[in-house]
Formats: C-alpha cells, structure tokens, sequence
C-alpha cells in the first residue's frame, strides 16, 4: 500500500506531495536526499531506501524523482510499476511531465491522483476510464474555468461500464483509420575491431486506431516465426496467437501498444551502420581523432537521424575536430562529444564520401595518458525498414461495415545508448 | 515477477526455464525495473544456473548503465560463468577493466578473482591477467588487483613464487594504503620463499613508518614479527627499531599491537609459556578466505519482495510455509460441480406456463443428489416465472413450443439431464406443429408423474399393436437400439423421448398413422401431404432413418417438410475431411422434396447468421419431386459447439426461420494417428492444466465384456478418433488420439481398466480443456449406459 507519493525536482524541493492515508512529514525525504548526496548520476541512487519506519521507492525520470513512500512489505516492482504508470498518465494527459505541466495543473494531479489510487492501492489505471471522467485540459475548458470560475464536472461519467474494460463505448470517427507502427530497436556492443560482442532486438507495434464502434482487427504476418518472446496487451487473444499466430483483438480507442516482443541473440542480425575509428593520444597533450561512418546492408534505406556520441576521458581539456558532413559540437565539462550527422545516404558508398570527421585532441597537461578509449554511442533511425525482417501479410477488420484505411510504418531505430561501439 | 516468484518456488526443474524469457523481457524496462530484476536473478541464477546460461550475453553491460545495474550484471556472468563459457566472460571482463568507472573496474577485478577460484582451469590465467593489470598505471585498479592475487595466492600458494616476488617489488609503486597492506602481508607469510627480499621491504618500510596509515602500520609490524621468529639474526635490530617507533604512535592500536608482539618476542621472561609458541602463533597456516556474491545473505527472505530488495525484514513481512510434509485432507480439494442448468435450456425455448413444471424442476433438482444449492433453485423458478410473462404476451405460435417443452420436462423427469443442453436443434424441426397437439398438450399437461410412466406403458401397447408392421418393427428396435448405439448423442435421445407424444397422437388416429409408417420404412414420401399428423409422425421418421443408417453417421433434422412447405433438409456428419478446408467439420445435407407433384427449383446457400464461418453448398437448380439430393458444406465450429445457423433460398425465397446445425463435441475432431511414442511425447507435454480424469464404475461381468472392438466401437460412437497402437502389450490399457478440426490441437485419451475394482478410468489430454471436459462427459455416459 502506498502512502504517500512526493514529487521532487533536481534541485531536490519536493514541490508536491499527495497522501493517501495518514500524512507523513516531509522530513521523510531527508533520508532520501542522503541516498541522493552519495551518488554522483542522478541514475544511481537504489530504488529501493529502507528508513527506520517508512521504505521509500523512488524513480528517476524526465529530472523528476517520484518518491512513494511505504509501510509495509510490498512488491517493489508493483510500486515502481504504478510509479511510472503515473508519469505515463501524466504525459498523456499534459503532453509532457515536468515540474512545470505538473504545476500548471495540480488540479488535475490531484484528481488523477486521488482516482487512480484508493486507500494506497490501485484503483483505475486505464487512461480511457480516467479520461471520461476527468477530462484532460484544453483551450476552452480554460476560458470557460476563467469565465464563470466554475470549473465542476457537469455530466456525469456515463460510459464507463463497457464490458471491454479497454475500450470506450460509443465511439465515432468520420475517417476511421488504423496505423501500426512497427518499431524495432537495436541493443548491441560491437568491439574494436568490428566484431558483434551482443545484439538483441527489441520490437513494439504501437497503434493507432480510429476506428467506430466495436471493431475486429486480425493482424497477420508474413513471418510470425520470428517472434518468439512476446508481451501482448490485454486485448489480444491469447489463443489464436498460440494456434494461428494471428493477432486478433478488440482495439482501445486512441494509442497503444499492442505488443513488444525480443528477438534474443540466437538470430543474427546484420548491422545496418559500421564506424571506423582511430583514436590515438600521444605524449605531449595531444592525440588524433578519426572517425568514418558507413551504411551497410540497408536495403536501399538511408540512414537517418545519425548521430555519434563520444564521452572522453577526464583528462581530455578540448577537441578540434572538423567534420565533412553535419556538426560537431564537445561540452568541455562534461567531456562529451557529439557529432550530429543528420542523413547518410545508401548511394554514397565510394568512401570518400562518406561523412568522417578529423581533428585533434588537447589533453590537460601533465595528466597521464588515458589507458582507454572512450566508448561510441550511436544512435540512428531507417524509416521504412524492420530490421528483424518482420513484416505484415494483412489487416482485416470484422464486425463493423465501414472500410477502414490502414497503415503499416516500420521503423528501425536505437535506444539512447544501446548500440555502443567500443573503440 | 509474481509468476516468476510462484516458478522459483514450486516448480520443478525441468519447467523452471520459461522463467528465464521473460525476467529478460522486463530487463528492457525502466532503470529501477531492472535493478530489481536482476537482483532476483542474481539470487534464481545462484541456485539454477543452467537457466540463464544460453542467455549470457543479455547481461553484458553497457557503459551507460547505472552503477548498480552493472554490478548485478557483473555478479551473473561470474555465477554463470563455467569451464566452457569463461573464455568469453573474462574476454568481455577484460573490456570492463578498462571501464572509465573505476568502481565498476574494481569490481570487475573482484568479479575475475571469484572465477578464479571457482573454475580452477582458469587460475592460472586469471593470475597472469590481474599481475598485468598490476603494471596499469591506474592506481585502483592495481591496488583491487593486488588485494584480489592476494587472496587468490592464499587460496593456492605453492605454485606462485613468481608472482609473489612480483609483487614484492611493486611494493614501492603502490600507494593505496589496503594494497600495500596486503603486500606486506604477503610477504610476512611467505617469508620462507623469499628470505632474501624480505628483510629488505623490511628496511624500506621502517624507513617510512612514520607516514604509513595504521592498517600499514599494523602489517609492517607484522611483518617484522614474523620476520624475528624466522630470521632473528639479520632482523634483530630493525625489529627492534620498528617497535619502537610503533611504541610512540599516535594510534592506541598500534601501541597496544607493538607492546603485544614485543612481550610476545623479545621480552620472552614475562610469558614464557606463550613466547614458546611464538613461532606457532605467528605462522599458524590461514584458512583460505571465500569470496563471495554481494547478495550473499538475501536468501533468507522470499524473492522479489520488498524485504529481499532491501535485505532487512520490512514491517509485515511473512515467510513462506514450508512444505506441507503430510498432505491435505483430500475432502477439501471437492468442488461442487455444476452440471448446466436444465432451466437454461428450458428459459431458452421460452417454457410454457405454470407453476406445475417449476415444481417439477424443484422435484428433479433433489433427484439430482441436490447439486443445486437453494439460492439456485430460487434462482431457477424466478427465471421461470420471467419466462411466464414472456410467453403470456406472445401469440399462440408459442404453443406448439409448449407443447414440445411438455416432452422435454417428461424427459427430464426420466433421465438424467446431463444432455438436456442439446435440444435446440429438435425445436427447429417442430416449431410449426400445429392443432391436433393442442388438444393433446392440454390432457398432457394435466397429468403427473405417475401418469407419465402409465403413459410409457401404454406406448409399450402401441409397439406390439404396431409390430405387425415393418416400420412399427423398427420402432420398436429403435429405443434399445438408439440407447446402444447413441446415448450421448442427445439429439436420437431426444427423439427417443418424443416417441410419448407421438405414440399418443397414435393412440386416437390409428389409421393414419399406420398410412404414415410404411412411407418412412421405405423413405419415400408417397403419402398424401395429410400435415397434421405427419407432423405428429416427424420423430417416428427421423428415429427410423436413423436407426437404418450407419452407427457413425446419424441423421438429424433441420428443416421439416412442414416448414420447408415439401422440402425438407436433413444433416450428417460423414467424419471425412471437408475439401476446401481442413480446419472446417464437413457436414452432409440431405434434400428430399417431399411434394408429390411439385419440383422445387434453385435451392441456394445465403448466408450463414451466426458468427460461424460456413462454407456453402452449390446452387441445386432442380429437386423432383420424391428425390433425395446430398450434398456438402463445411462448417468451422471453431472448436465451440455453439449450433451454426444460416439461411437457405429457394424458389427464390428464403425459408422464414434460418437452419440450425447443432455439431456434438465428438464430430469437432478428426482422427489424427500417433504412434505410441509420439503419444507419449505429446502426453508428456499436455500434463498438468491440460490433462483431466474421471471414472465410470461398472459390474465385474461387464468389464469382462469389455475388449479392444467393444471400447473402439464406443468411442467411436462418441468422437471421431482413432486408436493408438500400443507396444506395451498391457490389455487393460487403451489409447485413442485426435485433433480438433479448427485449431488441430490434440486430444489424446487414455482408458484404463481396474479389473479388480470394476472401474475404468478415462484421462482427456489436450489443449482445449472445455472440449476436453464435453468429451469426456459423453464417453463416461456412453460407458455407463451401456455396461
């Protein structure tokens, strides 16, 4: 159960605080801001804090740290779960969750807050629900609030009781349309010399459907075989899956994500990007820096979005680098390098088109030579491809009449920081 | 993660893997998710290596994961590490090392120290490994790497002089106060094999005594001890001179740790007992230290609760029970099993009237050993009464419904209801029934129970009267016969039971009645079309097809003549393979224009009303008079057996009520042959929620009776399936496997006679559990109505 819930900005103010039972003293926080003292990246701080009389369990998202605090013995996950289910909601709901949207409309916060958790335990998570019942803030609410300063809820909630909890009941689109997005991000290490150390891929399909009334959608794949790890949303039907490996289901209104799924090691996949390196530091506060960048094996894709960041050793005082396609930039602070590439085209695969970059390092002098090479993350998006080679055979719809238009996107993406080059 | 924690607990090995999947799928989650998570398979990882292993790469880590993610990652490659995989993981450790956080590089050294020790092959490398980090300018990392050869080194020390005197050298390059100390510990307990270089540290470290910090202090002096009881003669004076120093020390331990060794050494006289010992106390052999996983004593509480994150007992936290050692009391595991209620079947036809047949369903409820609780017989006669107030406000259509309602409820007064849910499909052929039983559901309707068995009697007189007649003959077979042959085929039952009605209907119109029989014996329709009573006669007909056709494919009845204005359609199901798609029970339709001088034309599919996926029938252009046609449609029942229902057209009309084809749970599988060892193999993995039993008691002479054609020939009655040869050559034993048409999943079913207690014991295997049970239920009635 959970007790209290305070929201805490980087500078360390905790400028909410909701409680659900008994109100505990800000000071509980103390103990948090301890934990926080001795770590030095806000993402190290243990999730878990064990005070004398209360646990705490924080999470770290968006520079806002959402403390809950406890009492008793409680599945930590279950907390951590609900904590992020919060921050979803928010973002749902404001766009985004920052100090500021959460300041903007702590009405609606503590609404969302005193619904969604009763006596410490959860009670409606499901954002659809939430929405009929408290509306999200728009434009005309807030001029009609400023107006007549009544800002009550005249209608009463009255959909609902749907017997698809995920679903409301009476929905109507002009356009009924349904996309799906699949995207697929790459999780690998790849060492210096351009050997795959690890890659994973992990997939969703994310919806978005408007669609009127009660539709069927049956999902079919070219390839299903390939997907063997599979989270489903609650919709889907389990059992045609397993004996046709078809998704079928009723979909909720709006976005969602209909599945994740993880393509583990075992399958191979072919990296769409390779990177040649040459790093080198030399006695005397200097050292070379060079990187060329390359697509392979895209299928006629062109590499989007690319961009390559670098952090350099402490002892690393500045960098020179002059790059022939895109921009350089290096915080001297926090010693990061950041090379946006912007597009890499397929067609340019004689070399000396390819976007490289070139310059010196300056080391601090006197510091001893770093032993290591700093380590590459890189991120980039293709559009138009699933890099696992999954693809989509057919969409259908049953029980409604009208003709919907469906989309089906592939993108191919990363993660921040899951594809790392080790140089 | 609940699951996760339920498998870590009570599954067995071999099931424990699926576990492994999706713990890794949640590692893709949030920061904090993942903390957690790893801590847990840390701790599943310690006690069940083997299910993570394929997964090794999935804990490599990334440069940008927080700091305890890294050290959980690093703790299960070490736990997973073994002779085949530690190639890769000290490869991948090795890139750690160079990590630019130092405390995970730490770390990671302690991490190859525990690989070390626990996989001897790689010792030896692994020493080599850390002594090369040891020339690594970076301070921490040779100072993790000279307390982790330390340890290691005690663990084996003969082997490794070199490496000792390795270290002793790097002595003066080794700044961090732990990894001097455990050089020089190193040196004082390995004196012997370095008798030459030892004094000398000996001399250095007293020249900076004074700046050491106190764990050096505490080592050197140490060292100088061992040093005295070894080699007194060269050292005597630097001992000498060394605890003096410690002797004005700022730090009360080393005062005190000084002042112990000097009594204990060189001011022998005050001790003397002890300073014979000297030597014994000083180089007494250490045990080896174990290193150990940083989570070492979480195990005591249950994983993934909040107590075992935290490693403390949180407030409210309970340990799981042990294993119960005796069992339970079985009586517990006894749950009242619901057989579907009659009432439904009875509200769903919209029972007629009166109070007289809630009173009966009240009767019949206790003669079913009570299995209804009093709020469901409340439940049961409010549902009745609902139904009154409908038909009150419907029209006289309904009374032929009532009528055949007062059939059912005689049935069900005399039989069990187990198959009462299958009615539906005789309504469909009776649902125009008209005058004549009227009058007849009025007597009817007056009269009891007793005079229901009086009635049977009185049919009884009817089949003699009638014997003389072929038809009548086969009449008279046909309840034996039906009950052999199709027990659980509620449909011929029903048809059994409405024999009653219809016998009376004989009862007062003789003659026509016998005008109506040979026309059925010989399934051409010749009678004039004297509707009324071929009405009446509608169950005689069909009873006597059936009992004319073959034992597997029964006919049922979906549209009558009366409805179909001369045409009538009746069903069967062949038990082949429909053509267009395997996954569709193939269903024969069976068109007889009952007219005498009227053609019908253009007799075509529409549509199919139910959500049931049908495949249609071509367009039959012409049906002479007196002709029967058959043919084929495919139905996909999806495994339910929910009745299909679509409408047919003809003479470009459509048939006012739509058709309804009612599949038994037997017909939705086909035959699929296993041999006896993929039997076992899919037996094997159908175990558990998949697998239900039951058992049918019956009298020793009959179990006698019973052999393989007997038991083939009832299941087969019951479903399509065949027998699984056996190679066991056990008689009692007898296997028989299908799979359902629309998702071919297997039913596998196991009987087993116990001639010694008279039971035979039936197990259902298969994914469709629902069908499972059905099917079950029906083989269990055809076992026990026919011993």
């Amino acid at each position: 159960m959970i007790h209290s819930l305070f929201i805490i900005n980087e500078a360390g103010d905790a400028f909410m605080e909701k409680h659900w039972k008994t109100v505990v003293s800000k000071s509980i926080c103390d103990y948090f801001y301890e934990a926080q003292k001795k770590c030095v990246n806000p993402e190290d701080i243990p999730p878990v804090i064990a005070t004398p009389h209360h646990y705490l369990i924080n999470i770290y998202r968006n520079n806002l740290y959402f403390v809950a605090v406890l009492t008793n013995e409680i599945a930590p996950l279950f907390v951590i779960e609900f904590l992020h289910r919060i921050m979803d909601l928010f973002e749902n709901y404001f766009g985004e969750c920052t100090e500021k949207s959460v300041k903007d409309n702590y009405v609606i916060v503590y609404e969302l807050l005193d619904e969604i958790l009763d006596s410490g335990l959860p009670l409606i998570t499901e954002t659809n629900i939430l929405k009929e019942l408290i509306k999200p803030p728009n434009l005309l609410r807030k001029v009609a609030h400023f107006v007549t300063g009544d800002s009550t809820n005249t209608t009463l909630p009255s959909k609902q009781l749907s017997n698809i909890p995920w679903r409301p009941f009476d929905v109507f689109y002009r356009n009924n349309e349904a996309f799906f997005d699949i995207i697929e991000e790459i999780d690998a290490i790849i060492d210096q010399n351009g050997t795959i150390v690890m890659s994973e891929i992990q997939g969703y399909i994310d919806c978005c459907i408007k669609l009127s009334g009660m539709p069927d959608l049956t999902l079919n794949f070219v390839n299903p075989r390939l997907l063997d790890d599979i989270s489903f949303h609650p919709c889907v039907r389990l059992r045609k899956w397993e004996s046709e490996h078809v998704l079928s289901f009723i979909p909720p209104d709006g976005n969602f994500r209909l599945i994740s799924y993880h393509i583990a090691t075992q399958n191979t996949i072919c990296m769409p990007i390779y990177v040649k390196h040459h790093i080198q530091y030399r006695e005397g506060s200097s050292g070379r820096f060079e990187l060329t960048v390359g697509p392979k094996q895209t299928m006629g894709k062109s590499l989007e979005n690319v961009i390559i960041e670098c952090t350099m050793p402490k002892s690393v005082l500045n960098c020179i680098l002059t790059p022939s396609q895109g921009k350089s930039t290096f915080d001297p602070i926090k010693k990061i390098l950041i090379w946006n590439i912007g597009t890499i085209e397929t067609k340019t695969q004689n070399s000396a088109h390819l976007p490289t970059i070139r310059g010196n390092i300056i080391l601090v002098t006197g510091q001893p030579i770093p032993e290591s090479n700093p380590i590459l993350n890189i991120s980039f998006q293709i559009n138009q491809l699933a890099i696992s080679g999954i693809r989509v055979q057919r969409v259908d719809m049953n029980g409604e009449i009208y003709k919907p238009y469906k989309g089906v996107k592939y993108i191919t993406t990363v993660k921040k920081g899951r594809f790392q080059i080790r140089t | 993660m609940a699951v996760a924690q339920l498998y870590y607990y009570v599954a067995p090995q071999s099931e424990i893997q699926i576990v492994a999947k999706s713990l890794l799928r949640l590692l893709r989650h949030h920061r904090e998710i993942q903390t957690i998570i790893l801590k847990s398979i840390v701790f599943i990882a310690d006690k069940h290596k083997q299910i993570f292993e394929p997964y090794l790469k999935s804990f490599y880590v990334h440069s940008n994961d927080s700091s305890l993610v890294k050290r959980y990652k690093l703790e299960i490659l070490t736990t997973l590490a073994n002779a085949s995989n530690i190639s890769t993981i000290l490869r991948e450790f090795q890139t750690y090392v160079l990590s630019s956080d130092k405390d995970f590089a730490a770390h990671t050294i302690h991490a190859i120290g525990r690989c070390a020790s626990t996989i001897s092959d790689v010792t030896e490398a692994c020493l080599n490994g850390l002594v090369a980090l040891m020339s690594k300018k970076d301070e921490t990392i040779v100072a993790e790497s000279v307390v982790v050869i330390k340890k290691l080194l005690q663990i084996n020390p003969s082997q490794y002089n070199e490496i000792i005197k390795h270290i002793v050298r790097m002595v003066d390059k080794v700044t961090v106060p732990i990894a001097r100390a455990s050089i020089l510990w190193l040196i004082g307990e390995y004196s012997d094999r370095i008798s030459k270089l030892a004094p000398d540290v000996l001399r250095k470290m007293a020249k900076s005594f004074v700046d050491e910090e106190t764990i050096v202090k505490h080592q050197i002096l140490n060292l100088a001890a061992k040093l005295y009881v070894v080699n007194a003669k060269q050292t005597h004076l630097l001992v000498q001179y060394v605890f003096n120093l410690a002797k004005y020390d700022t730090n009360y331990d080393t005062r005190d740790k000084a002042r112990l060794l000097r009594a204990l050494l060189i001011q022998t006289d005050k001790c003397p007992t002890l300073s014979k010992h000297a030597k014994k106390i000083l180089l007494a052999s250490k045990p080896a230290p174990i290193l150990e996983s940083i989570i070492r004593d979480h195990d005591q509480y249950t994983l993934g609760t909040l107590s075992f994150v935290i490693g403390q007992k949180a407030v409210g936290y309970k340990d799981l029970p042990d294993f119960p050692l005796e069992p339970p009391d079985p009586s517990v595991r006894n749950v009242e099993i619901v057989t579907p209620l009659p009432s439904q079947n009875v509200s769903s036809r919209k029972s007629s009237t009166t109070t007289r047949i809630t009173s009966r369903e009240k009767k019949k409820s206790v003669n079913d050993e009570n299995f209804y609780s009093d709020e469901e017989e409340e439940e049961e006669e409010e549902e009745e009464e609902e139904e009154e107030e409908e038909t009150s406000t419907e029209g006289p259509d309904t009374d032929n419904e009532e009528e055949e309602d007062e059939e059912d409820e005689k049935e069900k007064t005399t039989q069990n209801d187990n198959d009462t849910n299958e009615y539906e499909q005789l309504d469909a052929q009776s649902t125009n029934n008209i005058e004549p039983e009227e009058e007849e559901k009025d007597e009817s309707s007056g009269s009891s129970e007793e005079e229901e068995s009086e009635q049977e009697e009185e049919e009884e007189d009817d089949d003699e009267e009638s014997e003389s007649d072929e038809s009548a003959d086969d009449e008279k077979l046909t309840p034996n016969q039906s009950s052999i042959v199709a027990k659980p085929s509620s449909t011929l039952t029903v048809s059994d039971y409405t024999i009653p009605a219809t016998e009376k209907s004989l009862l007062e119109m003789d003659l026509e009645a016998f005008l109506g029989a040979p026309s059925t014996s010989t399934n051409v329709q010749v009678a004039p079309v004297k509707n009324n009573i071929f009405d009446d006669l509608h169950g005689l007909e069909s009873l006597t097809s059936t009992s004319s056709n073959l034992v597997y494919t029964k006919q049922y009845d979906c549209l009558n003549r009366i409805t179909g204005q001369g045409l009538q359609i009746q069903y069967r199901f062949p038990r082949t393979p429909f053509q267009q798609s395997s996954n569709m029970v193939h269903v024969e339709l069976i068109f007889t224009n009952t007219t005498t001088n009227k053609d019908i034309h253009s007799i075509k599919f529409y549509k199919s009303k139910s959500n049931i996926n049908i495949q249609g029938f071509n367009q039959i252009d012409l049906l002479p008079s007196g002709v029967s046609i058959v043919t084929s449609i495919g139905i996909d029942f999806n495994d339910k057996t929910q009745p299909a229902s679509f409408d047919i057209l003809y003479d470009n009309n459509l048939i006012p009520t739509s058709l309804t084809i009612l599949c038994h749970v037997g017909e939705l599988i086909e035959q699929k042959f296993l041999n006896d060892q993929q039997f076992n193999q899919n037996l094997a993995r159908l175990r558990g929620m998949n697998e239900i039993m039951d058992s049918v008691n019956v009298d020793e002479v009959q179990i006698s009776k019973l052999n393989f054609n007997t038991i083939q020939t009832k299941i087969l009655q019951c479903a399509n399936m065949i027998s699984v040869p056996s190679t066991s050559g056990d008689s009692t034993l007898f296997r028989f496997s299908g799979q359902t048409i629309s998702s071919k999943s297997l039913v596998l079913l196991t009987i087993q006679l116990n001639m010694t207690q008279s039971k035979v014991h039936l197990t259902i295997n298969s994914d469709q559990i629902v069908l499972a049970t059905m099917l079950l239920k029906e083989i269990k009635q055809t076992f026990q109505s026919i011993l």
